[in-house]
Protein backbone atom coordinates (compact mmCIF):
# COMPACT_ATOMS: atom_id res chain seq x y z
CA UNK A 1 0.00 0.00 0.00
CA UNK A 2 1.07 3.09 -0.38
CA UNK A 3 0.52 6.57 1.16
CA UNK A 4 -1.50 8.40 -0.76
CA UNK A 5 -3.29 7.24 -4.00
CA UNK A 6 -5.02 9.68 -5.72
CA UNK A 7 -8.13 8.81 -7.86
CA UNK A 8 -7.81 9.32 -11.36
CA UNK A 9 -10.33 10.93 -12.95
CA UNK A 10 -12.46 8.85 -15.59
CA UNK A 11 -11.86 10.08 -18.83
CA UNK A 12 -14.45 11.61 -20.55
CA UNK A 13 -16.94 9.46 -22.51
CA UNK A 14 -15.73 10.48 -25.91
CA UNK A 15 -12.02 9.67 -25.26
CA UNK A 16 -13.15 6.05 -24.70
CA UNK A 17 -12.93 4.08 -28.11
CA UNK A 18 -16.04 4.54 -29.58
CA UNK A 19 -17.14 2.21 -31.92
CA UNK A 20 -18.86 4.18 -35.45
CA UNK A 21 -21.77 2.39 -36.88
CA UNK A 22 -21.38 2.22 -40.25
CA UNK A 23 -23.76 4.94 -41.64
CA UNK A 24 -26.75 3.96 -43.94
CA UNK A 25 -26.63 4.45 -47.23
CA UNK A 26 -28.85 7.40 -47.94
CA UNK A 27 -31.57 7.14 -51.17
CA UNK A 28 -34.11 4.92 -51.94
CA UNK A 29 -33.18 0.99 -52.27
CA UNK A 30 -30.47 1.32 -49.71
CA UNK A 31 -29.42 -1.70 -48.28
CA UNK A 32 -29.85 -2.09 -44.66
CA UNK A 33 -27.35 -0.82 -42.14
CA UNK A 34 -24.49 -3.16 -41.94
CA UNK A 35 -24.25 -4.36 -38.38
CA UNK A 36 -20.95 -3.44 -37.11
CA UNK A 37 -18.44 -6.35 -36.68
CA UNK A 38 -16.96 -7.39 -33.31
CA UNK A 39 -13.60 -5.91 -32.25
CA UNK A 40 -11.30 -6.63 -29.94
CA UNK A 41 -10.17 -3.79 -27.15
CA UNK A 42 -7.17 -3.54 -24.95
CA UNK A 43 -7.90 -2.32 -21.46
CA UNK A 44 -5.02 -1.73 -19.73
CA UNK A 45 -4.17 -2.04 -15.47
CA UNK A 46 -3.39 0.53 -13.07
CA UNK A 47 -2.68 1.31 -9.92
CA UNK A 48 -6.05 1.20 -9.18
CA UNK A 49 -7.69 2.03 -12.58
CA UNK A 50 -8.60 0.52 -15.60
CA UNK A 51 -7.51 2.44 -18.75
CA UNK A 52 -9.95 3.19 -20.61
CA UNK A 53 -12.41 3.57 -17.86
CA UNK A 54 -15.77 3.19 -20.45
CA UNK A 55 -16.44 1.24 -23.85
CA UNK A 56 -18.36 0.77 -25.94
CA UNK A 57 -18.58 -2.16 -28.77
CA UNK A 58 -20.40 -4.16 -30.62
CA UNK A 59 -21.73 -7.50 -29.61
CA UNK A 60 -19.41 -10.17 -29.67
CA UNK A 61 -16.10 -8.13 -28.86
CA UNK A 62 -13.27 -9.49 -27.40
CA UNK A 63 -12.02 -7.64 -24.17
CA UNK A 64 -8.38 -8.37 -23.11
CA UNK A 65 -7.16 -6.67 -20.15
CA UNK A 66 -3.54 -6.20 -19.91
CA UNK A 67 -1.34 -5.95 -16.57
CA UNK A 68 1.69 -3.84 -16.59
CA UNK A 69 4.92 -5.60 -17.31
CA UNK A 70 6.49 -4.39 -14.19
CA UNK A 71 5.17 -4.87 -11.07
CA UNK A 72 2.55 -3.07 -9.78
CA UNK A 73 -0.36 -3.94 -6.57
CA UNK A 74 -2.14 -7.06 -7.39
CA UNK A 75 -5.98 -6.67 -9.17
CA UNK A 76 -8.27 -8.60 -10.26
CA UNK A 77 -11.02 -7.94 -13.52
CA UNK A 78 -14.41 -8.90 -12.03
CA UNK A 79 -17.62 -8.83 -13.52
CA UNK A 80 -19.76 -7.67 -10.91
CA UNK A 81 -23.05 -6.62 -12.99
CA UNK A 82 -24.04 -7.64 -16.54
CA UNK A 83 -26.71 -8.01 -18.96
CA UNK A 84 -29.04 -11.00 -17.57
CA UNK A 85 -28.15 -14.41 -18.39
CA UNK A 86 -24.81 -13.43 -18.40
CA UNK A 87 -22.31 -15.96 -16.01
CA UNK A 88 -19.78 -13.74 -14.18
CA UNK A 89 -16.22 -14.03 -14.29
CA UNK A 90 -13.20 -13.60 -12.29
CA UNK A 91 -9.35 -12.96 -13.89
CA UNK A 92 -6.32 -14.04 -11.43
CA UNK A 93 -5.51 -12.31 -8.92
CA UNK A 94 -2.45 -10.82 -10.39
CA UNK A 95 0.32 -7.91 -10.52
CA UNK A 96 2.41 -8.42 -14.20
CA UNK A 97 2.94 -10.23 -16.95
CA UNK A 98 -0.85 -11.47 -17.27
CA UNK A 99 -3.79 -11.21 -19.54
CA UNK A 100 -6.74 -12.01 -18.89
CA UNK A 101 -9.93 -11.79 -21.69
CA UNK A 102 -13.91 -12.30 -22.41
CA UNK A 103 -15.88 -12.43 -25.52
CA UNK A 104 -18.82 -10.38 -24.12
CA UNK A 105 -21.78 -11.67 -26.61
CA UNK A 106 -24.96 -10.27 -24.88
CA UNK A 107 -26.09 -6.75 -25.06
CA UNK A 108 -25.74 -4.38 -22.87
CA UNK A 109 -23.45 -2.79 -19.26
CA UNK A 110 -21.00 -4.65 -17.85
CA UNK A 111 -19.40 -3.11 -14.94
CA UNK A 112 -16.18 -4.65 -13.79
CA UNK A 113 -14.25 -4.00 -10.90
CA UNK A 114 -11.29 -4.83 -8.86
CA UNK A 115 -12.47 -6.81 -5.76
CA UNK A 116 -9.09 -5.64 -3.82
CA UNK A 117 -9.58 -2.00 -4.40
CA UNK A 118 -12.99 -0.57 -4.44
CA UNK A 119 -12.36 2.77 -6.23
CA UNK A 120 -11.37 0.67 -9.27
CA UNK A 121 -14.05 -0.09 -11.77
CA UNK A 122 -14.88 0.54 -15.43
CA UNK A 123 -18.31 0.11 -17.39
CA UNK A 124 -18.66 -1.83 -20.68
CA UNK A 125 -21.49 -0.81 -23.22
CA UNK A 126 -22.19 -3.43 -25.44
CA UNK A 127 -24.62 -2.43 -28.61
CA UNK B 1 5.67 7.55 0.39
CA UNK B 2 3.91 9.49 -2.38
CA UNK B 3 1.60 12.82 -1.71
CA UNK B 4 -0.54 13.65 -3.85
CA UNK B 5 0.36 15.99 -6.49
CA UNK B 6 -0.42 19.03 -7.88
CA UNK B 7 -1.57 18.09 -11.40
CA UNK B 8 -1.37 14.04 -12.70
CA UNK B 9 1.90 13.41 -14.96
CA UNK B 10 1.01 11.52 -17.93
CA UNK B 11 2.20 8.17 -16.56
CA UNK B 12 1.40 5.71 -19.57
CA UNK B 13 4.26 3.77 -19.90
CA UNK B 14 5.76 4.51 -24.15
CA UNK B 15 6.16 0.36 -24.22
CA UNK B 16 4.09 -2.20 -22.91
CA UNK B 17 4.33 -5.43 -23.76
CA UNK B 18 2.52 -8.03 -22.91
CA UNK B 19 2.31 -11.82 -22.30
CA UNK B 20 0.21 -14.36 -24.31
CA UNK B 21 -3.49 -14.14 -23.37
CA UNK B 22 -3.88 -17.04 -20.50
CA UNK B 23 -7.07 -19.05 -20.08
CA UNK B 24 -10.10 -17.46 -18.51
CA UNK B 25 -10.68 -18.96 -15.24
CA UNK B 26 -13.76 -18.84 -13.34
CA UNK B 27 -13.71 -18.54 -9.29
CA UNK B 28 -16.62 -18.50 -7.01
CA UNK B 29 -18.04 -14.81 -6.98
CA UNK B 30 -16.11 -12.84 -4.82
CA UNK B 31 -18.19 -10.83 -1.73
CA UNK B 32 -18.32 -10.66 1.98
CA UNK B 33 -16.67 -13.56 4.03
CA UNK B 34 -20.61 -14.17 3.72
CA UNK B 35 -22.17 -16.55 6.92
CA UNK B 36 -20.06 -19.26 8.77
CA UNK B 37 -19.30 -22.45 6.75
CA UNK B 38 -20.60 -25.63 8.62
CA UNK B 39 -17.43 -27.30 10.00
CA UNK B 40 -17.54 -31.04 7.74
CA UNK B 41 -18.07 -34.17 9.95
CA UNK B 42 -15.61 -36.50 8.03
CA UNK B 43 -14.60 -38.99 7.69
CA UNK B 44 -11.75 -37.37 6.10
CA UNK B 45 -9.07 -38.67 3.97
CA UNK B 46 -5.43 -37.85 3.31
CA UNK B 47 -4.02 -37.15 0.03
CA UNK B 48 -0.21 -37.67 -0.24
CA UNK B 49 1.73 -35.72 -3.29
CA UNK B 50 5.63 -36.43 -3.52
CA UNK B 51 7.95 -36.13 -6.25
CA UNK B 52 7.74 -39.95 -6.94
CA UNK B 53 6.38 -43.09 -5.70
CA UNK B 54 3.11 -41.36 -4.53
CA UNK B 55 -0.98 -41.14 -6.00
CA UNK B 56 -0.02 -37.02 -6.51
CA UNK B 57 2.48 -35.28 -7.75
CA UNK B 58 1.16 -32.19 -8.68
CA UNK B 59 -0.59 -30.47 -5.44
CA UNK B 60 -3.38 -28.82 -7.07
CA UNK B 61 -4.53 -32.61 -8.65
CA UNK B 62 -5.02 -33.53 -4.91
CA UNK B 63 -6.15 -30.76 -4.18
CA UNK B 64 -8.81 -30.76 -6.77
CA UNK B 65 -9.68 -34.18 -5.43
CA UNK B 66 -9.79 -33.39 -1.89
CA UNK B 67 -12.53 -32.66 0.31
CA UNK B 68 -14.20 -30.56 3.01
CA UNK B 69 -11.48 -31.00 6.25
CA UNK B 70 -9.43 -33.55 4.53
CA UNK B 71 -5.64 -33.47 4.12
CA UNK B 72 -3.05 -33.01 1.60
CA UNK B 73 0.31 -33.72 2.95
CA UNK B 74 3.39 -32.38 0.54
CA UNK B 75 6.49 -34.48 0.28
CA UNK B 76 9.35 -32.38 0.58
CA UNK B 77 10.51 -31.15 -2.96
CA UNK B 78 10.15 -28.37 -5.23
CA UNK B 79 7.06 -27.98 -6.82
CA UNK B 80 6.42 -25.23 -9.90
CA UNK B 81 2.97 -24.82 -9.73
CA UNK B 82 0.34 -22.74 -7.99
CA UNK B 83 -2.17 -23.89 -5.33
CA UNK B 84 -5.66 -22.77 -5.69
CA UNK B 85 -8.22 -24.05 -2.62
CA UNK B 86 -11.62 -22.36 -4.06
CA UNK B 87 -14.95 -22.47 -2.52
CA UNK B 88 -17.09 -24.12 -0.01
CA UNK B 89 -16.16 -27.36 -0.98
CA UNK B 90 -12.67 -27.27 0.49
CA UNK B 91 -13.85 -25.94 3.79
CA UNK B 92 -11.36 -27.01 6.42
CA UNK B 93 -8.49 -28.61 3.91
CA UNK B 94 -5.21 -28.81 5.71
CA UNK B 95 -2.35 -28.18 2.61
CA UNK B 96 0.61 -29.11 4.95
CA UNK B 97 3.94 -29.75 3.71
CA UNK B 98 6.76 -29.79 6.20
CA UNK B 99 6.30 -27.66 9.54
CA UNK B 100 9.49 -28.21 10.78
CA UNK B 101 11.48 -27.65 7.86
CA UNK B 102 9.36 -25.81 5.43
CA UNK B 103 12.44 -24.58 3.60
CA UNK B 104 12.32 -28.28 2.40
CA UNK B 105 8.85 -27.78 0.77
CA UNK B 106 8.91 -25.43 -1.88
CA UNK B 107 6.64 -24.42 -4.29
CA UNK B 108 8.66 -21.92 -7.00
CA UNK B 109 6.89 -19.69 -9.40
CA UNK B 110 10.31 -18.32 -10.80
CA UNK B 111 10.02 -19.84 -14.11
CA UNK B 112 5.98 -19.76 -14.69
CA UNK B 113 4.12 -17.57 -16.70
CA UNK B 114 0.73 -15.23 -16.43
CA UNK B 115 -1.75 -16.57 -14.33
CA UNK B 116 0.72 -19.51 -13.18
CA UNK B 117 3.09 -17.07 -11.74
CA UNK B 118 0.53 -15.02 -9.67
CA UNK B 119 0.37 -16.43 -6.46
CA UNK B 120 1.68 -18.91 -4.64
CA UNK B 121 -0.95 -20.46 -3.05
CA UNK B 122 -4.51 -18.59 -2.74
CA UNK B 123 -7.42 -19.82 -1.03
CA UNK B 124 -10.70 -18.03 -1.57
CA UNK B 125 -14.07 -18.61 -0.04
CA UNK B 126 -13.23 -21.35 1.79
CA UNK B 127 -13.31 -21.45 5.48
CA UNK B 128 -10.66 -22.14 7.88
CA UNK B 129 -8.30 -23.62 5.75
CA UNK B 130 -4.81 -24.64 6.99
CA UNK B 131 -1.80 -24.23 4.82
CA UNK B 132 1.28 -24.83 7.10
CA UNK B 133 5.10 -25.78 6.46
CA UNK B 134 6.13 -24.41 2.94
CA UNK B 135 8.03 -21.83 1.06
CA UNK B 136 6.75 -19.71 -2.04
CA UNK B 137 9.32 -18.19 -4.15
CA UNK B 138 9.24 -16.25 -7.67
CA UNK B 139 5.68 -15.52 -6.98
CA UNK B 140 4.85 -11.96 -8.95
CA UNK B 141 1.56 -11.19 -6.93
CA UNK B 142 1.37 -13.41 -3.49
CA UNK B 143 3.15 -15.57 -1.93
CA UNK B 144 0.27 -17.17 0.63
CA UNK B 145 -3.45 -15.67 -0.31
CA UNK B 146 -6.42 -15.91 1.19
CA UNK B 147 -9.31 -13.86 0.63
CA UNK B 148 -13.40 -13.97 1.58
CA UNK B 149 -13.35 -16.41 3.98
CA UNK B 150 -13.94 -17.08 8.14
CA UNK B 151 -11.32 -18.19 9.50
CA UNK B 152 -7.44 -19.56 8.55
CA UNK B 153 -4.29 -21.04 9.40
CA UNK B 154 -1.31 -19.61 8.00
CA UNK B 155 1.98 -21.25 9.81
CA UNK B 156 5.26 -22.27 9.06
CA UNK B 157 5.43 -20.43 5.80
CA UNK B 158 8.15 -18.70 4.22
CA UNK B 159 7.12 -16.39 1.48
CA UNK B 160 10.77 -14.96 -0.14
CA UNK B 161 11.48 -12.83 -2.86
CA UNK B 162 9.80 -10.80 -5.67
CA UNK B 163 5.99 -10.81 -4.92
CA UNK B 164 3.94 -7.74 -3.83
CA UNK B 165 2.69 -9.06 -0.47
CA UNK B 166 4.13 -12.84 1.13
CA UNK B 167 1.44 -13.31 3.25
CA UNK B 168 -1.67 -11.54 2.86
CA UNK B 169 -5.45 -11.90 4.29
CA UNK B 170 -7.90 -9.83 2.41
CA UNK B 171 -11.75 -9.22 3.76
CA UNK B 172 -11.33 -12.07 6.14
CA UNK B 173 -13.00 -12.52 9.25
CA UNK B 174 -10.74 -14.10 11.80
CA UNK B 175 -7.50 -16.30 11.55
CA UNK B 176 -4.24 -16.81 12.54
CA UNK B 177 -0.61 -16.50 11.25
CA UNK B 178 2.32 -17.66 13.33
CA UNK B 179 5.74 -18.93 13.16
CA UNK B 180 6.74 -17.57 9.02
CA UNK B 181 8.82 -15.43 7.42
CA UNK B 182 7.98 -12.31 4.95
CA UNK B 183 10.96 -11.32 3.35
CA UNK B 184 12.29 -9.37 -0.04
CA UNK B 185 8.75 -8.28 -1.15
CA UNK B 186 8.40 -4.84 -3.17
CA UNK B 187 5.30 -4.21 -0.64
CA UNK B 188 4.47 -6.05 2.22
CA UNK B 189 5.97 -8.95 3.89
CA UNK B 190 2.23 -9.66 5.80
CA UNK B 191 -0.76 -7.75 5.03
CA UNK B 192 -4.08 -7.80 6.46
CA UNK B 193 -6.45 -5.87 4.50
CA UNK B 194 -10.29 -4.80 4.51
CA UNK B 195 -11.45 -6.40 7.31
CA UNK B 196 -15.36 -6.23 7.62
CA UNK B 197 -16.70 -4.10 10.58
CA UNK B 198 -18.11 -6.95 13.07
CA UNK B 199 -20.70 -6.57 15.70
CA UNK B 200 -19.09 -9.25 17.68
CA UNK B 201 -15.54 -8.93 16.48
CA UNK B 202 -13.70 -12.46 15.67
CA UNK B 203 -9.70 -11.27 16.20
CA UNK B 204 -6.86 -12.20 14.10
CA UNK B 205 -4.31 -13.60 15.45
CA UNK B 206 -0.53 -12.61 14.11
CA UNK B 207 2.39 -14.12 16.49
CA UNK B 208 5.90 -15.12 16.07
CA UNK B 209 6.70 -13.79 12.40
CA UNK B 210 9.52 -12.55 11.38
CA UNK B 211 9.24 -9.82 8.18
CA UNK B 212 12.24 -8.25 6.79
CA UNK B 213 13.82 -6.83 3.43
CA UNK B 214 10.81 -5.70 2.47
CA UNK B 215 8.98 -2.43 1.36
CA UNK B 216 7.06 -2.57 4.33
CA UNK B 217 7.25 -4.98 7.35
CA UNK B 218 3.62 -4.84 7.90
CA UNK B 219 1.21 -3.48 6.16
CA UNK B 220 -3.02 -2.96 6.97
CA UNK B 221 -4.55 -1.14 5.21
CA UNK B 222 -8.46 -0.64 6.54
CA UNK B 223 -7.45 -3.95 9.05
CA UNK B 224 -9.82 -4.74 12.26
CA UNK B 225 -9.36 -6.77 15.41
CA UNK B 226 -5.85 -7.83 14.64
CA UNK B 227 -2.89 -8.62 17.01
CA UNK B 228 -0.02 -8.52 16.27
CA UNK B 229 2.70 -9.92 18.96
CA UNK B 230 6.26 -11.37 19.83
CA UNK B 231 6.91 -10.77 16.24
CA UNK B 232 9.83 -8.56 14.67
CA UNK B 233 9.68 -6.14 11.98
CA UNK B 234 13.31 -5.12 10.96
CA UNK B 235 15.27 -4.01 8.30
CA UNK B 236 12.31 -2.94 6.08
CA UNK B 237 11.65 0.44 4.45
CA UNK B 238 9.16 0.53 7.72
CA UNK B 239 8.20 -1.62 10.14
CA UNK B 240 4.86 -1.64 10.99
CA UNK B 241 2.07 0.58 9.11
CA UNK B 242 -1.43 0.64 10.29
CA UNK B 243 -3.30 2.97 7.27
CA UNK B 244 -6.47 4.24 6.24
CA UNK B 245 -6.96 4.50 2.61
CA UNK B 246 -10.28 4.54 -0.06
CA UNK B 247 -8.52 2.39 -2.22
CA UNK B 248 -10.30 -0.49 0.05
CA UNK B 249 -13.24 -0.79 1.46
CA UNK B 250 -13.94 0.19 5.29
CA UNK B 251 -11.69 2.71 6.22
CA UNK B 252 -10.27 3.28 8.49
CA UNK B 253 -8.02 0.97 10.41
CA UNK B 254 -9.28 0.44 13.73
CA UNK B 255 -8.92 -1.73 16.96
CA UNK B 256 -5.65 -3.15 16.42
CA UNK B 257 -3.12 -4.57 19.15
CA UNK B 258 0.62 -4.17 18.65
CA UNK B 259 2.58 -5.62 21.52
CA UNK B 260 5.32 -6.84 22.69
CA UNK B 261 7.66 -6.98 19.23
CA UNK B 262 10.96 -5.94 18.57
CA UNK B 263 10.20 -3.35 15.89
CA UNK B 264 13.85 -2.12 15.03
CA UNK B 265 16.79 -0.90 12.02
CA UNK B 266 13.55 -0.21 9.57
CA UNK B 267 15.84 1.61 7.27
CA UNK B 268 15.99 -0.13 4.15
CA UNK B 269 16.76 2.01 1.76
CA UNK B 270 15.26 -0.02 -1.39
CA UNK B 271 15.33 2.76 -3.87
CA UNK B 272 19.14 2.47 -3.89
CA UNK B 273 18.78 -1.13 -4.47
CA UNK B 274 17.18 -4.12 -4.30
CA UNK B 275 16.84 -7.93 -5.12
CA UNK B 276 13.17 -7.45 -6.26
CA UNK B 277 11.39 -5.05 -8.83
CA UNK B 278 10.34 -1.96 -7.73
CA UNK B 279 7.15 -0.21 -8.65
CA UNK B 280 7.45 2.20 -11.56
CA UNK B 281 7.33 5.59 -10.46
CA UNK B 282 3.70 7.14 -10.52
CA UNK B 283 2.13 10.54 -10.48
CA UNK B 284 -0.71 9.38 -8.36
CA UNK B 285 0.78 7.57 -5.65
CA UNK B 286 3.98 7.72 -2.89
CA UNK B 287 5.21 5.51 -0.79
CA UNK B 288 5.65 5.65 2.70
CA UNK B 289 9.24 7.26 3.91
CA UNK B 290 11.88 5.33 4.87
CA UNK B 291 12.96 4.87 8.28
CA UNK B 292 10.16 4.32 10.23
CA UNK B 293 9.17 1.65 13.33
CA UNK B 294 5.65 1.95 13.47
CA UNK B 295 3.61 4.45 11.66
CA UNK B 296 -0.05 4.93 12.28
CA UNK B 297 -1.64 6.99 9.38
CA UNK B 298 -4.70 7.45 10.22
CA UNK B 299 -6.92 5.05 12.38
CA UNK B 300 -9.19 4.96 15.82
CA UNK B 301 -8.67 2.74 18.97
CA UNK B 302 -5.24 1.06 17.99
CA UNK B 303 -2.91 -0.13 21.20
CA UNK B 304 0.65 0.29 20.36
CA UNK B 305 1.86 -0.93 23.82
CA UNK B 306 5.08 -3.19 25.39
CA UNK B 307 6.85 -3.38 22.17
CA UNK B 308 10.83 -2.80 21.75
CA UNK B 309 11.54 0.11 19.09
CA UNK B 310 15.25 1.06 18.53
CA UNK B 311 17.33 2.12 15.44
CA UNK B 312 14.76 3.31 13.14
CA UNK B 313 16.31 6.76 11.16
CA UNK B 314 13.63 8.74 11.43
CA UNK B 315 11.05 7.81 13.76
CA UNK B 316 10.42 4.95 16.53
CA UNK B 317 6.18 6.06 16.63
CA UNK B 318 4.81 7.96 14.71
CA UNK B 319 0.64 9.07 14.01
CA UNK B 320 -0.20 11.33 11.99
CA UNK B 321 -3.97 12.33 10.28
CA UNK B 322 -4.99 10.61 7.17
CA UNK B 323 -5.64 13.84 5.60
CA UNK B 324 -5.93 12.64 2.31
CA UNK B 325 -8.59 10.53 2.62
CA UNK B 326 -11.90 11.04 1.03
CA UNK B 327 -14.35 9.84 3.63
CA UNK B 328 -13.91 12.94 6.26
CA UNK B 329 -15.30 11.36 9.04
CA UNK B 330 -12.69 8.39 9.18
CA UNK B 331 -9.33 10.78 8.33
CA UNK B 332 -8.65 11.64 12.06
CA UNK B 333 -6.94 10.17 14.50
CA UNK B 334 -9.10 9.03 17.25
CA UNK B 335 -8.48 6.92 20.88
CA UNK B 336 -5.16 5.50 19.43
CA UNK B 337 -2.41 4.73 22.53
CA UNK B 338 1.03 3.98 22.60
CA UNK B 339 2.76 3.06 25.60
CA UNK B 340 4.49 0.57 27.46
CA UNK B 341 7.27 1.03 25.18
CA UNK B 342 11.03 1.03 25.12
CA UNK B 343 12.66 2.61 23.09
CA UNK B 344 16.08 3.10 21.95
CA UNK B 345 17.08 -0.04 23.96
CA UNK B 346 18.03 1.39 26.65
CA UNK B 347 20.37 4.29 25.38
CA UNK B 348 22.33 1.76 22.92
CA UNK B 349 20.61 1.94 19.75
CA UNK B 350 18.21 5.11 19.52
CA UNK B 351 15.95 6.02 17.02
CA UNK B 352 16.26 9.85 14.78
CA UNK B 353 13.00 10.72 16.63
CA UNK B 354 11.28 8.47 18.95
CA UNK B 355 7.51 9.68 18.80
CA UNK B 356 6.34 11.56 16.49
CA UNK B 357 2.41 12.92 16.28
CA UNK B 358 1.14 16.10 14.31
CA UNK B 359 -1.54 16.02 17.17
CA UNK B 360 -4.73 15.25 15.08
CA UNK B 361 -7.63 13.75 16.17
CA UNK B 362 -9.16 13.03 19.84
CA UNK B 363 -8.10 10.65 22.58
CA UNK B 364 -4.97 9.87 21.12
CA UNK B 365 -2.31 9.40 24.37
CA UNK B 366 1.49 8.34 24.43
CA UNK B 367 3.06 7.08 27.40
CA UNK B 368 4.26 5.82 29.73
CA UNK B 369 7.13 4.85 27.99
CA UNK B 370 10.65 4.14 28.76
CA UNK B 371 13.84 5.59 27.29
CA UNK B 372 12.09 8.40 24.90
CA UNK B 373 14.79 10.69 24.50
CA UNK B 374 13.64 12.79 21.58
CA UNK B 375 10.24 13.70 20.16
CA UNK B 376 8.69 15.59 17.70
CA UNK B 377 7.45 18.53 18.05
CA UNK B 378 10.80 18.57 19.93
CA UNK B 379 8.72 20.60 22.97
CA UNK B 380 6.29 17.83 23.09
CA UNK B 381 3.47 20.28 22.68
CA UNK B 382 1.56 17.31 20.87
CA UNK B 383 1.62 14.67 23.01
CA UNK B 384 -0.03 14.04 26.13
CA UNK B 385 -0.11 10.46 28.28
CA UNK B 386 -2.55 7.71 28.49
CA UNK B 387 -5.17 7.82 29.36
CA UNK B 388 -6.49 10.57 27.74
CA UNK B 389 -9.91 11.79 26.57
CA UNK B 390 -10.62 14.70 24.82
CA UNK B 391 -9.15 16.82 21.99
CA UNK B 392 -5.53 16.81 21.05
CA UNK B 393 -3.66 19.66 19.66
CA UNK B 394 -3.15 19.73 16.70
CA UNK B 395 -0.38 21.35 14.37
CA UNK B 396 -0.35 21.97 11.41
CA UNK B 397 3.53 22.98 11.20
CA UNK B 398 4.19 19.46 12.68
CA UNK B 399 2.25 17.72 9.51
CA UNK B 400 3.73 19.60 6.73
CA UNK B 401 7.08 18.42 8.37
CA UNK B 402 6.13 15.03 8.23
CA UNK B 403 5.05 15.33 4.24
CA UNK B 404 8.00 16.98 3.42
CA UNK B 405 9.76 13.50 5.04
CA UNK B 406 7.65 11.45 2.44
CA UNK B 407 8.41 13.67 -0.21
CA UNK B 408 12.17 13.62 0.17
CA UNK B 409 13.54 12.67 -3.22
CA UNK B 410 17.24 11.55 -1.34
CA UNK B 411 14.31 9.24 1.11
CA UNK B 412 17.66 9.51 3.92
CA UNK B 413 17.50 13.74 4.08
CA UNK B 414 15.85 13.87 7.54
CA UNK B 415 17.24 10.84 9.19
CA UNK B 416 19.24 11.25 12.03
CA UNK B 417 21.49 7.88 12.29
CA UNK B 418 23.63 6.24 15.30
CA UNK B 419 25.56 3.48 15.61
CA UNK B 420 23.49 0.25 16.41
CA UNK B 421 23.78 -2.26 19.00
CA UNK B 422 24.27 -5.64 18.10
CA UNK B 423 21.01 -7.91 17.85
CA UNK B 424 21.87 -11.66 17.48
CA UNK B 425 21.56 -13.36 14.04
CA UNK B 426 20.48 -10.05 12.39
CA UNK B 427 22.77 -7.41 9.64
CA UNK B 428 21.73 -3.80 9.32
CA UNK B 429 20.58 -2.87 6.16
CA UNK B 430 20.72 -0.14 4.70
CA UNK B 431 21.59 -0.14 1.38
CA UNK B 432 21.38 -3.51 -0.56
CA UNK B 433 24.92 -3.41 -2.41
CA UNK B 434 26.73 -3.09 0.81
CA UNK B 435 24.88 -5.41 3.39
CA UNK B 436 26.55 -8.67 4.61
CA UNK B 437 23.86 -10.48 6.13
CA UNK B 438 22.10 -13.67 4.24
CA UNK B 439 20.99 -12.14 0.59
CA UNK B 440 18.21 -13.88 -0.98
CA UNK B 441 18.87 -16.94 -3.58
Amino acid sequence: MTFAQVRRLALPAGLAALVTLAPAVAGAGAAKPRKPKPVTKKVKIFDNYYEPAKLTVPRGSTIVWQWPITTGDAHDVTLDKGPKGVRKFQSQVAASDYTFKRKLTKKGRYHIICTLHEEMTMDITVR
Amino acid sequence: MRIRKAALLAAVPALLVFAAPAVAQDYPAPGNPGKVQKKPKGPFKTLRVCKKGCKYTSIQKAVNKAGPGDTVKVADGTYRQPVRISGIKKRYMKLIGNPAHPERVVIDLRRAKGAAAQNAVMVNGANEVTVQGFTAIGYKANGFFVVNAHGYTFANLRAMLGGVYGIYAFNTIGGTMRDSVGAWNNDAGFYIGQTPPQDKPVRTIVENVDSFGNVLGWSGTNMRYVTIRKSRFYNNGAGIVPNALTSEKYPPEEDNVIAENDIFWNNFNYYAGAPFELRPPSAEATPYPVGVGVLLFGGRRNIVERNRIFGNYLAGAAAVQQFLLQDESAKDLVGNEVKENQFGLNGTDPNGRDLVYDGNGTGNCFGPNEGVQTTFPADGSTFVPCPFGGANSFSAAVQQEMVNWALDGTHTAFWITHPHAPYPGVTPLETYSTYTGPKPE
